[in-house]
């Protein structure tokens, strides 16, 4: 059971929050270094944190380090295979998270200590249970969730040419058609990445057959099920029906995609709740800056359309968008959990993930939705908030080869090389080799 | 040394060295044209003066010239043992010596951090000079022992007739004449190791010992998103070095080096 | 005439020569036996065996070790599998098309670069003007980091809006214009392209340095002679340039065979596995899915491949410098 994503219409949040101590009760007696690796927090808000924190536990000296998020994940595995590991570090969901709970410490103690025997309210119930492994260790607490399956549109062009966002993949193929005509790119997708295609497959499939997805997934039906195939050559429909834009399969979602979507040479986009920091001034103030422009557009998420022709929309799927994890070698256990804990206090949620409109780590924070530039965006964060609420759906796999071979399959399929059923076979091939394992 | 040639020959290929010129040239205009999004020639003006660009750079001059300088000289002087001394098995530890190239990076770099480690080496600039320089040297050993092929055998013979042994052939009659593949050599080396990108990133961790490759990942928008005017304009501007290198050396290559030294 | 072929010997090893010179050689040079090396000779190669052993062969014996294992890169268990992931390599679909792409790169790519550097290298021999300028322009490529490579050929080379679709509708030829970098059957050549335009400054570098030890009156004595430019360049400059030539056939294969970055950056392998090479394939299976095992014997079938295709070259240019002796 899911806790309904909260948001309040009140304008202040911190008000109604636990708030940190101040410098006056700094605590003095935590000590220790505390090496902090991340790709999810930009290092000059990294350090700002740091600072605060520090006000808190002045003698805790922290040392952040920031990554790309390409090369994140390549140097943490070198570390942690070397025996180097940070004492604290963000961790994605999904194989990732499989991946690295041996190398982290149980927070279960730490968090029950601070927070009581009903520590876990204070989580969403699914992001939460998928960072506690099998036998019940608490190996990465939630920092900060998403929700993916949603599209964006450029609102102030589709209200200059007439248009609303398409309901239907019929509809959708319409808009499509207008926006060409009127020299705009319609929908730009980095379809060289693996993820953004999946985001997009998994809406298709979740429309197609909720479910049979994840029973794939899971090994428990094959990849041929034909809603599976139903599903892949809808995927293919977009690329064949002028949806897709031309070269989309050697562009990347960041920045060539998101680039073309910012500066108005397209017209939808796909995103998820991590984006949603562009309906704030701040996230238009620092986009104007880097594109030097004066222009100001309105961007909006809508459902993803109804493309199987059963008349409902799409819903969303939610993870863990960054765990926190601690080093079960860390020489500095009680430094490191203060870290997490202020990360994870409500005054840090609600300030750096509410600023950003994104969705907190813990549930204790609510978002606020003035925050929004504009109505229609504030309508978004309600909808939204109502569809993460009611899914169960998660958005990451979970083996990575079959996630690649998933990934490879899509992009065969949009370039012709191979037709559903066959670039389906070879999944179901990958999968029955590693579910034999 | 000119070749000669017909004048209709010397005009064709001016006109093709001018095309190939703009050709190797144009698209750069994009990737100009890309630096100034957002802040026109002020984002150059920005990645200067950043205040952690003065120690990139002095740590990536300090990586590249101890990378040069093992490179050079162990290069130089395998090369030399190899075209010059009759050494017995030269072809199986010529072999041995270029294998480290053969084998892809990325397979590597678990090892070289174990390696690293276990010489208490993390952290320091040496952990980047090291392997940078084990995976340049057998590049650099082909291209010099290459050059030297070259070299005409009557020169080798005049220097043994005047008594020379072998080092001293090598420093005072070979190395005037290697110029422009030590040139060359130079070049090379230092960009590889201006532009290393992934062992930095790994081995050095603290912020003042990272390299000017590292410099601009840091300007972003938001975590995802790149700030593409400011990291074009610190990509443009770290290239800088490199091309004033190339054309401070430049006259070594011109200059003929043999004419007249044989008669 | 001089044969201009003779002057250059590729082979300086004193040891070679016979007769009376030889024998004045060895007194010269208080050899006991030409032929033979003292042990100081090979204290040459000990600072590049030093660095090279202790970076690198560890790392090549690591990957052997691991290719026998099941194992994922970062725990401590592993499973015994003998030669179960080489099986799995001659079986593997995608490997075979990574194999594949990787070799046409290697010959499509070294051969153009070799050739292109060489022409224009002889062409920058003669009497240029603006030599400095033109020289420095085709370098441009050579020194810019291939992150900005890759951006360029993705911006140049794309859909609707790229720089070179927009120059063929321009000139008429608008029919031409495709997603280069995004059609399985173009994108790997087009890759290829933004390849060759990185490093043919290079190329040209190192022909231009090797053509500097040519003598002057040897070139001249056989242009006298009635050799055209053309036949000049190729049957003097050429033969002279040999051992560059070698030298860059086989950095060249080598270097291709692990071509990593510039697909890496641009396409990531795909679409699909349109532009995969065993790099990327590699890189693929020990980060991303965590076989870490297989990656590493994917590495050493590369390792074998570059040392077969080395050990090849090198014989051929023992056998052609001999052949000119």
């Amino acid at each position: 059971m899911s806790k309904m994503i909260k948001l309040t219409v009140l304008a202040s949040v911190v008000a109604t929050a636990a708030l940190l101590p101040t410098a006056a009760l700094a605590d003095e007696s935590v000590t220790g270094n505390v090496l902090w690796w991340s790709w999810k927090v930009p290092q000059a808000e990294g350090d700002a944190l740091v600072a605060r924190f520090n006000e808190v536990y002045p003698n805790v000296e922290v040392e952040y380090v920031w990554q790309t998020p390409s090369d994140y994940f390549p140097a943490l595995k070198l570390s942690v295979a070397a025996g180097d590991v940070p004492d604290v570090w963000h961790n994605q969901a999904g194989a990732m998270f499989a991946e690295y709970a041996p190398f982290t410490e149980d927070l279960r103690p730490y968090v029950e200590a601070e927070r009581g025997a009903d520590w876990k309210d204070d989580w969403y119930a699914a992001p939460l249970a998928s960072g506690i492994t099998e036998d019940g260790k608490v190996a990465g607490l939630p920092f900060v969730n998403l929700g993916a399956g949603t599209l964006w549109y450029n609102k102030t062009i589709f209200d200059e040419l007439g248009l609303v966002p398409p309901t239907t993949l019929a509809e959708w193929k319409a808009v499509s058609a207008a926006l060409r005509d009127a020299d705009v790119i319609p929908y730009v997708q980095g379809a060289s990445q693996d993820w953004i295609n999946l985001d997009m497959f998994i809406a298709i499939a979740n429309q197609v057959a909720p479910g049979t997805f994840y029973e794939a997934d899971h090994g428990e039906i094959a990849w041929t099920d034909p809603s599976l195939v139903e599903s892949m050559e809808i995927w293919k429909s977009l690329f064949d029906d002028g949806i897709q834009q031309d070269g989309a399969l050697s562009m990347t979602q960041y920045p060539d995609s998101h680039d073309l979507y910012s500066s108005q040479q397209a017209g939808m986009i796909m995103q998820g709740t991590w984006n949603n920091s562009s309906m704030t001034q701040a996230g238009q103030d620092a986009y104007r800056n880097a594109y030097g422009t004066e222009e100001v557009f309105e961007s909006v998420p809508f459902r993803f359309p109804d493309v199987d022709g059963d008349g409902e929309l799409g819903g969303m799927t939610i993870d863990v968008d960054a765990f926190l994890m601690m080093s079960e070698t860390s020489e500095n256990k009680e430094a490191a959990w203060a870290l997490i804990s202020f990360l994870l206090s409500d005054e840090i949620q609600a300030s750096y993930n509410g600023g950003k409109l994104v969705i907190p780590g813990t549930s204790t924070v609510a978002l606020d939705p003035s925050l929004a530039l504009t109505d229609k965006q504030r309508e978004a964060l309600v909808w939204e908030a109502e569809l993460l609420a009611a899914t169960t759906f998660p958005r990451e796999m979970r083996t990575p080869e079959i996630r690649t071979a998933l990934g490879v399959a899509l992009q065969e399929v949009a370039s012709d090389q191979l037709s559903a059923e066959d670039a389906l076979a070879e999944v179901d091939r990958v999968s029955q080799r590693v579910h034999r394992r | 040394m000119h070749l000669q040639a017909s004048p209709a020959t010397l005009r064709i290929s001016q006109g093709t060295l001018l095309l190939a010129g703009a050709v190797f040239a144009a698209p750069m205009l994009v990737a100009i044209s890309v630096a100034m999004r957002g802040g026109g020639v002020t984002n150059f003006v920005t990645v200067i003066t950043d205040p952690n660009m003065p120690r990139f750079m002095l740590n990536s001059l300090i990586v590249a010239g101890g990378t040069i300088a093992v490179v050079l000289t162990s290069a130089t002087l395998a090369a030399y043992a190899f075209v010059a001394l009759p050494l017995r098995w030269a072809q199986p530890l010529l072999l041995l010596l270029i294998a480290p190239l053969m084998i892809p990076p990325a397979s590597i770099f678990l090892p070289i951090f174990i390696n690293v480690r276990a010489l208490g080496l993390l952290n320091t600039l040496p952990a980047v000079i090291g392997p940078i320089a084990a995976l340049t040297i057998p590049v650099m050993l082909l291209l010099i022992r290459s050059f030297l092929m070259g070299v005409p055998r009557s020169i080798l013979d005049a220097a043994k007739m005047d008594g020379s042994n072998s080092f001293q052939t090598l420093r005072f009659i070979l190395l005037p004449m290697m110029k422009p593949i030590l040139v060359v050599s130079t070049v090379w080396t230092f960009l590889t190791a201006w532009n290393e990108y992934f062992l930095p990133l790994v081995f050095l961790r603290r912020v003042e010992s990272q390299v000017v490759s590292m410099a601009p990942k840091y300007f972003t928008i938001d975590e995802r998103t790149p700030n593409l005017g400011l990291q074009f304009a610190a990509l443009l501007l770290i290239s800088v070095p490199t091309l004033l290198l190339f054309l401070y050396f430049r006259r070594h290559l011109i200059r003929p080096v043999t004419s007249g030294a044989v008669k | 005439m001089a044969d201009v072929r003779e002057a250059p010997d590729s082979s300086l090893a004193v040891g070679r020569r016979s007769g009376a010179p030889g024998a004045l050689l060895r007194f010269v040079t208080g050899r006991p036996r030409l032929n033979e090396a003292v042990p100081a000779d090979y204290a040459y190669l000990l600072p590049a065996a030093l660095i090279v052993c202790l970076f690198v062969y560890y790392g090549i014996y690591f990957n052997i070790e691991a290719s026998l294992y099941d194992w994922n890169g970062l725990t401590s268990d592993r499973y015994f599998l003998g030669a179960g992931n080489y099986e799995e390599i001659v079986r593997d679909r995608a490997f075979r098309q990574s194999l594949t792409n990787t070799l046409i790169w290697s010959v499509v790519s070294v051969a153009v670069l070799t050739v292109l550097g060489f022409l224009l290298a002889v062409l920058m021999s003669m009497e240029i003007r603006f030599k400095s300028l033109i020289s420095s322009l085709i370098m441009i490529p050579s020194i810019t980091a291939t992150v900005v490579v890759a951006f360029l050929a993705r911006k140049i080379m794309g859909g609707e809006g790229g720089e070179i679709n927009q120059l063929l509708q321009l000139v008429g030829l608008g029919g031409l214009a495709r997603a280069w970098l995004a059609e399985p059957a173009t994108a790997l050549y087009a890759l290829l392209v933004a390849h060759i335009w990185q490093w043919t400054g290079f190329s040209f570098l190192l022909y231009f340095a090797a053509l500097t030890l040519v003598n002057r009156e040897v070139v001249e004595a056989a242009v006298l002679d009635g050799a055209g430019f053309w036949r000049s360049s190729w049957d003097i400059l050429f033969p002279i340039c040999r051992s560059t030539t070698f030298a860059l056939i086989i950095l060249g294969v080598i270097q291709s065979l692990k071509t990593f970055d510039i697909v890496f950056l641009t396409t990531g392998g795909g679409p699909g596995r349109a532009t995969e090479v065993l790099s990327t394939y590699l890189f693929d299976k020990a980060l991303l899915e965590s076989r870490a095992g297989y990656a590493a014997a994917i590495s050493i079938v590369l390792v074998v491949l570059a040392l077969v295709a080395t050990v090849g070259f090198l014989w051929l240019q023992q056998r052609k410098s001999v052949d000119a002796a």
